[in-house]
């Protein structure tokens, strides 16, 4: 008796390490399998000159971004030179109306810019894509409401949407994180339900079906994969759209508050000096101008090279 | 058709419901005493209570909404809490303004934007499609109130060509007047020459890959005659609705740029509105470009059902 119950548990043993066995094989295989795709995407990527360009342009920013404290020659918030001085060997791009060194918050403000959008794009695609996916996948009255709701949302002006928010509220990054984020809530459901619907007809939807696999499973380990490929380079243009829009809050004088120092907010504060010293609003406003377009092209790449394939 | 046109028309009240009650529950949360920002740091209490008192701010929100929505009803939009005049003739007046900033920045873009996505698209992957691609990449990519500041110190600074503000002058010249619009306009335009055109050209280069075409091509048409009869129409398609949708993007861009311009629009009014919350004007105000933003949807849904007969006959 106990002989046999000994027997039985260690078969199931070698049973389960067979399963632990082949599992990880399985893991491994697509896990080789991903690394072989990734190469492939990269490969097509370099052959692509607007995403070498593109590319080229994201990382700079990123590196400035990251060594700020290192490369800024000041402190970006503390007096360093007399008010509104000319670009010299000491203020490479002068100083602001208050005397801080542009330079300095120009580099520290790549923090603010690319902390920001990519948080707010990735917020916006945490509460989208599910949106999406259920409406897509359920259909009837769920994707009636959702898409209605969205509809609404997606008809009225996003600037005054961040407008409405921020003044309610006051400003913070958080604050211009979420409204962002709530701006780009309705394109992201629309993209994702629209490919779910694409790939609910499909052979190995209806196999996962038939498995009597769970819902959540279906949608989140069977459609999310397959709809991830066009979101990824929804979601380059979406971080784009973000810097944008932080930007433009900024310049509103809605954006993150003085005295961290944020592009848009940069150009706020400089515009009055405009015709007196440009540069303190021109270096802002071409950083952000060449990040959104560093992004631009480096999405065109990646459309491009998806569809050589 | 009606119950189409039905259907567009509900949605349209439907969201302007929706919107107008969004506004006043925001606007409810809002810190800002509407009353104290139109009188003043220096005015006593008792002032500002009077103030609230005689534009009902201290009755309960859904009260006023229900009061605001049927003045609307009859045609009264209200009294501003801060400038003290009637929503409509102040909306009125700067919506003027606004319009005539989009219109003619439309009646140039557009025509643009069409022909150079169209050049583009026929001449897929040869030098000029390069060229046009690569502006119009850059164009869409450079946000409203940079381009803005670029044209500013490119043509008012550097060059002095043109003024860089907008502030119009009622005894200057229509001509001067319209000089001081020419930059913001440029500003407006830019990105939505640049993405007009990229639109189109995916458009046009579809358009001229189908069947009808190569068949028109190899009964012996000539290109020219083949573009012009049978692309041009169905590639516009895709381009006209995209206008349509992106007219509330432009709402945003217009508030940007007006305020860059210190242009006394509807947007920069908006933005001050939000600012004092005075919601009543930003209701007004809110109302008229969710109308613009809204009904601009419904002509191009309507637009696409006479250009595309597959549509009207399903």
């Amino acid at each position: 008796m106990s002989g046999s119950s000994n027997s039985l548990s260690s078969k199931e043993s070698i049973a389960s390490a067979a399963h632990d066995q082949h599992k990880r094989a399985k893991w491994f295989e697509r896990l080789s399998l991903s690394i072989a795709r990734f190469r492939r995407a990269i490969s097509r990527l370099v052959l692509s000159k607007s995403a070498t360009i593109g590319t080229a342009i994201i990382l700079l920013w990123v590196f400035i971004a990251i060594a700020a404290p290192v490369i800024s020659p000041y402190s970006p918030t503390e007096i360093s030179g007399s008010k509104l001085e000319h670009p010299s060997a000491e203020h490479w791009l002068g100083t602001d109306h208050i005397g801080r060194d542009v330079l300095s918050r120009l580099f520290w403000g790549t923090r603010v810019v690319l902390l920001l959008a990519p948080l707010s794009v990735l917020l916006g695609i945490m509460i989208g894509a599910p949106l999406g996916l259920i409406s897509g996948y359920v259909g009837g009255v769920i994707d009636l409401l959702t898409m209605r709701a969205i509809d609404i949302l997606m008809s009225f002006p996003t600037l005054l949407i961040y407008i409405l928010i921020i003044t309610s509220i006051g400003s913070s990054p958080i604050i211009v994180v979420i409204s962002v984020a709530i701006g780009t809530v309705p394109p992201v459901t629309r993209i994702v339900r629209s490919l779910t619907l694409d790939e609910r007809t499909k052979d190995y939807v209806s196999a996962a079906r038939l498995r009597g696999e769970r819902r959540s499973y279906i949608l989140l380990r069977e459609i999310l994969p397959n709809v991830s490929g066009p979101l990824i380079v929804d979601a380059t243009i979406r971080v784009g759209y973000a810097i944008m829009a932080i930007g433009s809050l900024g310049f509103l004088g809605l954006g993150v508050p003085p005295p961290t120092p944020d592009w848009g907010g940069m150009i706020n504060e400089g515009r009055q000096w405009i015709f007196l010293m440009p540069l303190v609003v021109l270096a802002p406003a071409a950083a952000l101008s060449s990040i959104v377009i560093g992004l631009n092209l480096f999405a065109d790449g990646i459309r491009e090279a998806g569809q050589q394939q | 058709m009606l119950r189409f046109l039905l259907n567009r028309f509900g949605t349209m009240l439907l969201t302007m419901l929706v919107i107008s009650m969004m506004v006043f529950i925001v606007a409810e949360v809002v810190p800002i005493d509407p009353a104290r920002n139109a009188l003043g740091r220096y005015a006593t209490q008792e002032n500002v209570d009077e103030l609230r008192e005689k534009m009902g701010l201290n009755r309960p929100v859904i009260v006023r909404y229900i009061n605001w929505i049927s003045g609307v009803l009859r045609g009264d939009f209200g009294q501003s809490i801060h400038f003290q005049r009637p929503v409509a003739d102040l909306v009125k007046v700067r919506l003027k303004r606004s319009l005539a900033l989009a219109a003619l920045g439309f009646a140039y873009m557009i025509p643009l934007g069409l022909a150079l996505g169209c050049i583009a698209g026929i001449t897929e992957g040869k030098l000029l499609d390069r060229i046009i691609s690569v502006t119009s990449s850059i164009f869409v990519s450079i946000p409203g109130f940079a381009s803005g500041i670029f044209m500013i110190v490119i043509f008012a600074l550097w060059l002095g060509w043109l003024p860089g503000t907008s502030i119009p002058d009622p005894d200057a010249s229509p001509l001067d007047n319209l000089t001081k619009l020419i930059l913001p306009i440029l500003a407006l335009s830019l990105d939505e020459i640049g993405y007009l055109a990229r639109f189109t050209r995916i458009s046009m280069a579809e358009v001229l890959e189908s069947d009808y075409i190569r068949t028109a091509i190899l009964k012996g048409i000539p290109r020219i005659k083949v573009i012009w009869r049978h692309a041009l129409r169905n590639a516009l398609i895709a381009p006209f609705t995209a206008i349509m949708l992106h007219v509330n993007w432009l709402v945003g861009g217009v508030v940007v740029i007006e305020v860059l311009f210190n242009y006394p629009g509807l947007g920069r009014l908006l933005l001050e509105a939000a600012l004092r919350n005075d919601i009543i004007l930003l209701e007004g105000g809110t109302l008229v470009l969710t109308f613009v933003a809204v009904s601009s949807q419904v002509i191009g849904d309507i637009g696409i059902y006479f250009m595309n007969p597959r549509i009207r006959f399903e």
